[in-house]
């Protein structure tokens, strides 16, 4: 899937939302959120807000959280998030009663060669 | 399921190419280093044998009836034997090596070892290893010889047959020679007490001058007859009893009719004491005369045994120092069914079988490893297998630099 069919999921996503924000985040906190969400934004012509947040099981930030219930998108580094890790994130954000919008695999250069 | 076994193939190949490629290359390593080995075959009748002596038979309880033939083994095994061989074919110092790499070379190092006893400990060592015996049945043998040249494996196999046939004839003439030089012993003892018995039978009719000289050369055993015979003979038994009941007779009679002081009556009483006198000391001397013969034939059939048992060890004796000889060569009784042959084909090691081995066994090593790794595979690297485990939907897989 391409940069431009997540945008369009994320649309979809966000409208179901009365906040239209989505939440990104990875399960340990990593700079790759911060790249991957300015990659995703930049060229989109009518973007969701965003949010960055710290990694899942390094005490996230949620601010909203009493306000709105925001959906998290959760950012997986293929080759570098470990499976214990993720399953732990997903069953934290049930437990906090957040939606999960979906997950995204990414390939970052130089973890699977 | 396809798709995901190339998928894994994809992702770990190098952990399948190396042993794939790895293995069959030390295969050709050791392929190159290995001796060859070939082996040289011999077929041998070994049968019991049958000595002229009845205690040199060999009996046993029983169905042990390979215990024979395994013994030959042990003898063919035994450290005396191969001894003989190495130092008879100069083999405490290893011969050339015919690797592939040697010939390939040229040069064929070959370790010396300083010790000469060591050197000969580890050939006697390396010829066991290489020698392999099989029971074909409780009297035959099959002998194979392997070693890294088709004529050496024949030549030692000869020389092996050669000194278990010599070794194994020694082991029975030391057998004979201990038994014929305990007969020797045991006739030089039966020798000494048939002189003591004869000395004693002399020096026992010497003393007793009664005894007839012809009783001592022939030996008589009924000896209550010939009592009765000698007594019956010179005996005055009969005549001093029948002059004592005649003496009672006319003391009756004086009884009836004389007193007790009639001179007469006395006379014959006294008469009748002496002739009693005289029987029972005529019983003293026969009693004693009896005795002495009685004796006389102990000794002589002590005398008669000794004689009897040394005529026997002697025969055995004679027995066993015949079977010595010719006989003793006779008995060994191992007969050369298939005289050592050998075949130019080695039989290892197989190129092919090994190199096919090895090319599988690196392909088995390899998938394994891949397996296993994916296995304990600790992140996901698949949309499929994270939206499997997670139960979340997948909604992008970015692979580009982000």
């Amino acid at each position: 899937m391409s940069l431009q069919r997540l945008r369009s999921e994320l649309s979809v996503i966000a409208s179901q939302t009365k906040s239209r924000k989505v939440m990104v985040a990875t399960p340990i906190t990593d700079s790759v959120t911060t790249n991957f969400c300015a990659k995703l934004v930049a060229g989109w012509e009518d973007p969701v807000e965003l949010i960055e947040s710290d990694g899942v099981l390094d005490g996230i930030q949620f601010p909203l959280v009493s306000e709105v219930t925001v959906p998290v998108l959760l950012l997986v580094i293929a080759g570098d998030s470990r499976r214990e890790d993720v399953k732990e994130a997903i069953g934290y954000l049930k437990k906090k009663g957040l939606p999960i919008a979906g997950t995204v695999l990414l390939e970052r250069k130089g973890v699977l060669d | 399921m396809i798709d995901d076994i190339l998928y894994l193939l994809r992702l770990r190949l190098r952990f399948l190419v190396l042993p794939v490629i790895c293995l069959p290359l030390c295969s050709v390593f050791f392929l190159l280093q290995v001796e060859p080995k070939f082996v040289s075959t011999a077929k041998i009748w070994a049968k019991e044998r049958n000595e002229g002596s009845n205690l040199l038979k060999i009996q046993r309880e029983g169905l042990q009836e390979e215990t024979h033939v395994k013994i030959q083994t042990e003898i063919l095994f035994s450290d005396r034997v191969i001894h003989r061989v190495i130092e008879s074919n100069h083999l405490d110092t290893p011969p050339p090596s015919q690797s592939i790499w040697a010939r390939w070379v040229g040069g064929q190092v070959i370790p010396k070892e300083e010790d000469h006893e060591r050197a000969l400990r580890y050939a006697i060592k390396a010829f066991k290893s290489s020698l392999h015996v099989d029971l074909l049945n409780p009297e035959t043998l099959l002998i194979q010889l392997s070693m890294n040249e088709p004529r050496l494996a024949q030549k030692l196999l000869t020389s092996l047959l050669y000194h278990y046939r010599e070794v194994y004839r020694e082991i029975l003439q030391d057998e004979v020679e201990e038994y014929a030089s305990f007969l020797s012993r045991e006739i030089a003892k039966f020798g000494l007490e048939l002189e003591e018995k004869a000395l004693a039978l002399i020096d026992f009719e010497r003393q007793h001058a009664l005894i007839p000289q012809e009783s001592s050369a022939s030996f008589d055993p009924r000896v209550p007859a010939l009592m009765g015979k000698e007594v019956g003979d010179v005996s005055p038994f009969p005549i001093i009893m029948s002059r004592i009941s005649e003496l009672e007779l006319e003391q009756n009679r004086l009884l009836t009719f004389a007193s007790a002081g009639n001179k007469e009556l006395i006379r014959i009483g006294v008469e009748i004491n002496k002739d009693k006198d005289l029987l029972n000391s005529y019983n003293e001397k026969l009693r004693d005369h009896a005795e002495v013969l009685v004796r006389h034939q102990e000794l002589q059939w002590e005398l008669s045994e000794v004689r009897q048992r040394h005529q026997q060890v002697q025969s055995e004796y004679d027995k066993v120092i015949l079977s010595k000889g010719t006989k003793l060569d006779e008995s060994i009784g191992i007969t050369i069914l298939d005289e050592p042959n050998f075949d130019p084909e080695k039989i290892a090691p197989k190129k092919k079988v090994a190199l096919a081995a090895s090319l599988f066994m690196g392909c088995v090593l390899g998938l394994s490893a891949v397996y296993l790794l994916s296995l304990l595979e600790p992140t996901y690297r698949r949309a499929k297998d994270l939206e499997k485990e997670t139960s979340v939907p997948v909604l992008a897989h970015i692979k580009e630099e982000v």
